[in-house]
């Protein structure tokens, strides 16, 4: 038996507690905010449709794996047009303009994005779905389709090349 | 880090330790080392620097995401409800036409000539608003200019066993479009509001003076609407809007175990009294008529893929939920020898259900109510997926088939019309068919499917509301089915002498005035085959029963005509006054008083007397009986949501 379609406070609650993070990981992988609309759009659809309850402690690694599913398909899709890499991903991501936020907030996000750059998509991937979508790493292996063991590699490298580049942009700030 | 003898800025278990992912083991002995080795401490310090600065940056990201629309989700949410006065409407009109396509079907059984059909509904459908007074001057279209209407809309059979199907509605569509106003096929307003579902307004029998009126008449109802309505709601934690509880849809969801019919009577009556459960001093009167069970392996057996659009545009109240509900009533008349299997395109392109064989009604009802409009995909294959499927669970000698249900949007996967056309053609040589059925208004593509069904050995009907979309499903797809009488109607003297008053349960809006019983012009319900209908009243006698069994206490009359007759027969049972103790009746009459019983609750019924929810989990558990389709356990189980 399936469980009963989900209530519309049910679908509220689960929106107030996804849906920013999805929207930003599908935009991460697709590049652009209207794509990764659509297709978080159709996960919230799919998951009306038959996803775990809310309150069930699998939920969120579902809907984030939904999402990247329908977000990598998309991309699939568009790779057989223009063949889309990694490197190519990465710069789409850092050319992505800032939103419209008092200028520090810009400022401050365009570091964050040319830092992000600076990691491999994986590793930016984890680190949305550990910092944003509050997974634990069982659950951004679930999602990503790795081993626990390698969330751990890539978080752990990614923090470390952050850290060494905010020490070396900091050790140049000094100097100057 | 059993061998962390000293630091390994490479170990992503640091990490892990920052993040509390660590166990508590593992943890200590990080917390260890730290404490010994200077260095690593703030090398760690470094690490939670930064990981606090991205994970406050990526929060703040977060803060600031855009959201999603939330409209589009939230009505997702009921793509199977019945959102309007007008598609309830549908519902309710449907009820009285159920059977009109299975005496189309008949009629088609004997000749390919689909007119005098034609001819048959379109008279059928005139004569349901005389049935009750009329509330409003609603039009009613003279029967020979619909049929004039009809036959010029059909246009002429074309090659053999391909035909077109192109019905008028007859709805007052000058008033709907003034006023949002609809009416039902009894002729009971509906008053259209924007966003929320309308019910007619359905007050509930009243008791009846048996010395002022000894009559109580009325049309069998075998629709079981309200009670996949009213499970919605309360599955959905809401009670139903009372005027959604309709008791006899209720009680006649479930089966019952009456015996069959023998002789030339296409039905057995059943007729039994005991007492009432929740009104200590009055009784039940249990009227159960099982219908013929045609003869399942007189029936070819059906193989039928539904390939179903689920674009956005389909979310459209007269769409999707039609399709849905159609389904339902389609698997509803199938059994374990008959196949179906449902793809999707268009939203989200899928085997939504693989080919499953129809013993297992609730796999497929779950699938068809996990269909959802919704997404603008451009589907993959689904129209060779749907063939393949077809292919694969291939009945010889059987009816194996394509049923194409769409607005009007062809990405089934192939966008070049003419490979369309000759897949579809290609296909229909090697035995599958494809009927096409459109829907709704506006986006149809009128001229393409009916080239689709043309090529696809099929035929293309074109849905526009629920009595539509029964005429064609029951019709078409179910192939064999077989109304066993129409028109049967009900009429209960009761016994003044021995009968103070009575209550009929439900059938509010089958009333028949009592000199139409004996009218053969005046419309009632049909029968189908198998199906049984359960009518019961609460009695209130003048004088229990001398040791047990007492007189006459009343006579049960009953009309109907064979399915393509056109002179009622009629039949006379009477039953006995009974003081039989409520837990002595028959399993049926226990189980159908719970059902009412539960209705009456749900509808705030005035007449529930002592009866509560606890009451009706009681009597329902102890007359489950041997439940072959669950449905009865599933009632317990929708029942405790109540009882909560």
């Amino acid at each position: 038996m399936t469980r009963p379609r989900p209530s519309e406070p049910e679908l509220r609650v689960c929106l107030e507690r996804h849906e920013r993070a999805l929207l930003l990981h599908a935009r991460s992988i697709l590049g652009d905010a209207e794509r990764a609309r659509d297709v978080v759009q159709e996960t919230m659809l799919q998951w009306l449709r038959g996803g775990p309850s809310e309150s069930d402690p699998g939920c969120a690694a579902w809907l984030f794996r939904v999402c990247r599913n329908a977000a990598l398909d998309v991309l699939r899709k568009e790779r057989r047009m223009s063949s889309l890499d990694d490197l190519a991903l990465a710069e789409r991501a850092a050319t992505e303009p800032p939103p419209e936020a008092a200028l520090d907030h810009a400022e401050r996000r365009r570091m964050l994005k040319e830092l992000l750059a600076l990691l491999s998509e994986k590793q930016r991937e984890a680190l949305r779905l550990k910092f944003q979508a509050e997974l634990s790493y069982r659950e951004i292996a679930e999602v990503m389709g790795v081993t626990v063991n390698h969330v751990g590699v890539l978080l752990h490298e990614a923090l470390r090349k952050l850290r060494d580049c905010t020490s070396a942009r900091a050790a140049k700030e000094l100097l100057s | 880090m059993s061998e962390m003898l000293r630091y390994d800025p490479e170990d992503p278990r640091w990490t892990a330790y920052l993040l509390g992912e660590l166990e508590a083991e593992e943890r200590t002995r990080c917390e260890a080392l730290l404490e010994r080795d200077a260095a690593a401490r703030a090398e760690i310090e470094a690490l939670r620097e930064t990981l606090e600065s991205v994970q406050r940056e990526l929060r703040t990201e977060l803060a600031e995401a855009p959201r999603l629309d939330r409209a589009p989700l939230v009505a997702a949410l009921k793509p199977t409800a019945p959102r309007s006065g007008r598609l309830f409407f549908y519902l309710l009109a449907a009820a009285a036409l159920v059977l009109a396509a299975g005496s189309i079907l008949w009629d088609q059984s004997q000749s390919r000539d689909l007119a005098p059909a034609h001819e048959a509904l379109v008279r059928r459908e005139a004569l349901v608003p005389a049935e009750v007074p009329m509330r409003s001057p609603a039009p009613v279209l003279a029967e020979s200019s619909l049929a004039a209407k009809a036959s010029a809309s059909a246009p002429a059979p074309g090659a053999v066993g391909s035909y077109r199907v192109r019905a008028v509605a007859q709805e007052p569509d000058a008033l709907r479009a003034l006023g949002y106003v609809s009416q039902d096929a009894d002729g009971i307003l509906l008053q259209e509001s924007a966003g929320t579902e309308t019910y007619a307004g359905l007050p509930e029998n009243p008791f009846v003076d048996v010395a002022r009126e000894r009559l109580s008449t009325f049309s069998i109802d075998v629709d079981t609407a309200s009670y996949t309505n009213v499970r919605r709601y309360l599955e959905m934690g809401q009670d139903p809007p009372r005027d959604a509880v309709r008791l006899e849809e209720l009680v006649n969801y479930f089966e019952y175990d009456d015996p069959a019919p023998r002789g030339d009577v296409p039905f057995h009556v059943a007729l039994e009294m005991a007492r009432c459960p929740w009104k200590s001093g009055h009784h039940l009167v249990r009227i159960g008529l099982q219908g013929r069970v045609i003869p399942r392996d007189q029936r070819p057996a059906s193989n039928l893929v539904f390939l179903i659009d689920v674009s956005g545009s389909m979310q459209n109240p007269n769409k999707l939920p039609i399709v849905q509900r159609s389904l339902a009533l389609l698997v509803e008349e199938l059994d374990a020898r008959d196949r179906v299997a449902i793809v999707t395109y268009a939203g989200s392109t899928g085997l939504v259900l693989p080919s499953t064989s129809c013993g297992e009604r609730r796999a497929i009802f779950e699938a068809i109510e996990r269909l959802g409009a919704g997404g603008s995909t451009n589907g993959a294959a689904g129209i060779q997926l749907a063939y393949e499927t077809a292919r694969e669970h291939w009945i010889a000698g059987g009816s194996n088939r394509v049923i194409l249900c769409t607005d009007g949007d062809f990405n089934v996967g192939i966008t070049d019309p003419n490979a369309l056309v000759e897949l579809v053609r290609t296909k229909a040589a090697g035995g599958i068919f494809l009927t096409a059925l459109g829907f709704g208004m506006g986006n149809l593509k009128d001229a393409t499917l009916e080239k689709l069904a043309d090529q696809g050995n099929g035929f293309y009907g074109y849905v526009d509301d629920m009595r539509e979309a029964r005429k064609l499903f029951v019709n078409e797809l179910t192939g064999t089915l077989v109304a066993i009488a129409k028109d049967v109607k009900i009429q209960v003297d009761f016994a003044p002498e021995q009968v103070r008053s009575f209550r009929l349960l439900g059938y509010e809006n089958r009333a028949l005035a009592h000199k139409d019983f004996a009218d053969d012009t005046k419309d009632a319900g049909e029968i189908g085959a198998g199906h049984d209908v359960t009518a019961l009243y609460e009695v209130e006698l003048k004088a229990p029963a001398f040791l047990g069994v007492g007189p006459e206490a009343l006579r049960v009359r009953l009309r109907w005509k064979e399915p393509t007759g056109d002179a009622s027969r009629l039949i006379e049972q009477s039953l006995l006054v009974s003081d039989t103790k409520f837990s002595a009746a028959s399993e049926n009459l226990r189980f159908g008083a719970s059902v009412a019983l539960f209705g009456m609750l749900l509808r705030g019924s005035a007449h529930a007397g002592g009866g509560t929810y606890a009451t009706v989990q009681e009597l329902a558990s102890d007359a489950i009986g041997t439940d072959a389709h669950g449905e009865r356990r599933a009632f317990l189980e929708l029942l405790k949501r109540k009882l909560r």
